[in-house]
């Protein structure tokens, strides 16, 4: 790095340098996942005769929660002491530090746990066809790969980056907590919604008796299509201000949490 | 240059500094002195942008430090009184976090960690809490940085330590940088401040350097103190100990600190020409 590059608010290199340095923090954490996974998986092959994980959808839900988990603590040192004012003074702009750690868990996190997937996966077929157990396939990433759950995966890690940048300590829980919070609060406004505003969920209410369980109800095609666009424009508004609020809470973090 | 403007700063509801102004011009190197809960570690904070003032602006070589761009943090290196153990080596530090300084000396960094008897090829974590410090000095007098603010340097130093310190930061002092260190251990560094800043009751109470301590003060052993232009005086069993306003006998930097704390209006009286500090508007510049 040289110093012009200090005068750029935002510097490719220092932002690589970030993630790198990201990606060797989460190292010993996704290492020790990943060989608790290859080993449980090996067990059950023992004790079963099968892969355990080769059922459709097992590959990318572990992934998924594994980057969930991993963003939750995106943040942790930088409400931590000593380690806190350092990270807090690491010659990088708020927006470096940030947009590293959106792209180590929004592309970087994901791409490595498949192929990490893909090995194990792989390895696991082959001890299995050497022990006899017969022909199983490998874990194809391609054919799991689903935008609507990606998007999904996107919106849940953005909660849990700025749950790490809001609370010090057990950050996934309190996000958690707080997300369920507002989405059964959401989704009993839009049920009360439905019901004063939608002819066709008296119907379904009183039909089926189901309507707050499950929402389904017999809309016209028009009316299912604003619904999911409501939908889609309301993940995508959780989604921007959990980023920008993440965000501000880093910009204003200050050291204020070891001796004065 | 190291500049406070008409800072306001507190933790909750209760206020810190209140309308704090002073400037640190390059070439010096500041004891920061204060009783426990003064806010020096607070100024430096400030100053290294890990605090933000509620009012008014610190600046570090004309850039704010509440923006935390990287251009100023790598110009500032505060080292907390207890500083960061990552699980790593010195060498791997250098080669994750160094790399963020351009200006950084790994020349000089090796040879620091080599004086201090710090092995680089050791886990910092595992460390004693002295080796840590050392640790933290040597990447702090070796970053580049223009601004290095230490935060009780000395605590947890062995005597040995402390005198290679002193040649470390002896060493490390230049025309175009700023040395501030805070401590307590006055006596383990008195004759590397100057000047000196009294920070008490939110504001700066005084700022001397060591030319005026020298031919303005001196502390004396006297039977009465009758007649004599005495800023502040201990009574013991022989006599007193007393802080005059008269050079040429020396003063001890923690006597003369207990003066100005006990009898700050003498004291400052005894500064002549020197503008209040502190006050709204003023603006103590220390060279």
């Amino acid at each position: 790095m040289n110093v012009r590059t200090l005068e750029s608010r935002f510097s490719v290199n220092r932002f690589g340098l970030i993630v790198r340095n990201r990606l060797l923090d989460d190292a010993p954490a996704f290492a020790t996942t990943a060989a608790a996974v290859f080993a449980l998986s090996l067990l059950f092959l023992f004790l079963r005769s099968q892969v355990s994980l080769h059922g459709p959808g097992a590959w990318p839900v572990l992934i998924a929660i594994g980057g969930v988990l991993l963003a939750g603590r995106a943040f942790e040192r930088m409400h931590n002491g000593a380690g806190g004012t350092e990270w807090l003074l690491l010659p990088a702009s708020n927006e470096e530090k940030y947009v590293a750690a959106i792209a180590v868990y929004f592309v970087v996190y994901p791409i490595v746990a498949t192929l990490s997937a893909v090995l194990i996966s792989a390895l696991l077929a082959l001890i299995a066809l050497v022990l006899g157990y017969g022909s199983v396939g490998v874990w194809n990433p391609l054919a799991s790969l689903h935008p609507r759950e990606s998007i999904d995966y996107v919106l849940f890690a953005s909660f849990a980056l700025a749950g790490s940048a809001r609370f010090r300590k057990i950050a996934l829980i309190k996000t958690a907590a707080f997300s369920i919070g507002w989405i059964v609060f959401l989704g009993f406004t839009g049920m009360a919604l439905l019901y004063f505003f939608v002819a066709e969920s008296h119907e379904a209410l009183a039909i089926r008796g189901r309507f707050f369980m499950d929402g389904n109800i017999d809309l016209p095609a028009w009316k299912t299509s604003v619904l999911e666009i409501v939908a889609a424009v309301m993940k995508g508004v959780a989604f921007a201000s959990s980023l920008l609020y993440g965000y501000f809470r880093v910009a204003e973090k200050e050291a204020v949490d070891e001796v004065q | 240059m190291v500049t406070f403007e008409a800072v306001t700063f507190g933790y909750g509801k209760g206020s810190l500094f209140e309308d704090l102004s002073l400037a640190i011009q390059p070439g010096s190197t500041v004891g920061l002195l204060g009783l426990n809960g003064a806010g020096k570690t607070s100024l430096l904070k400030l100053a290294a942008g890990a605090l933000f003032p509620t009012a008014g602006s610190v600046s570090v070589f004309g850039r704010e430090s509440r923006k935390r761009d990287a251009a100023l943090l790598a110009d500032v290196c505060f080292v907390p009184e207890d500083p960061w153990a990552p699980p790593i080596s010195a060498e791997t530090w250098l080669g994750r976090y160094g790399v963020f300084r351009p200006a950084m000396d790994r020349g000089l960094f090796f040879s620091l960690l080599e004086e201090f008897s710090v092995d680089r090829e050791k886990n910092i974590a595992k460390l004693s809490y002295g080796q840590r410090k050392k640790f933290a000095v040597a990447a702090a007098l070796s970053c580049g940085a223009r601004a290095v603010l230490l935060d009780e340097p000395t605590n947890g130093l062995d005597i040995p330590s402390k005198a290679q310190f002193r040649r470390a930061l002896a060493l490390a002092s230049a025309e175009d940088r700023v040395l501030v260190v805070s401590t307590h251990q006055a006596r383990d560094l008195e004759n590397l401040l100057d000047p000196i800043v009294v920070i008490h009751g939110g504001k700066v109470l005084c700022s001397f350097t060591s030319a005026e301590l020298a031919e303005r003060f001196s502390v004396q052993r006297l039977t009465s103190l009758e007649g004599r232009p005495v800023v502040y005086a201990e009574k013991d069993a022989l006599g007193w100990t007393a802080l005059v306003a008269e050079g040429g006998a020396g003063a001890d930097l923690e006597f003369v600190f207990t003066a100005a704390i006990a009898e700050p209006e003498k004291f400052r009286a005894a500064l002549p020409g020197r503008a209040l500090p502190g006050r709204a508007g003023d603006m103590e510049t220390l060279k």
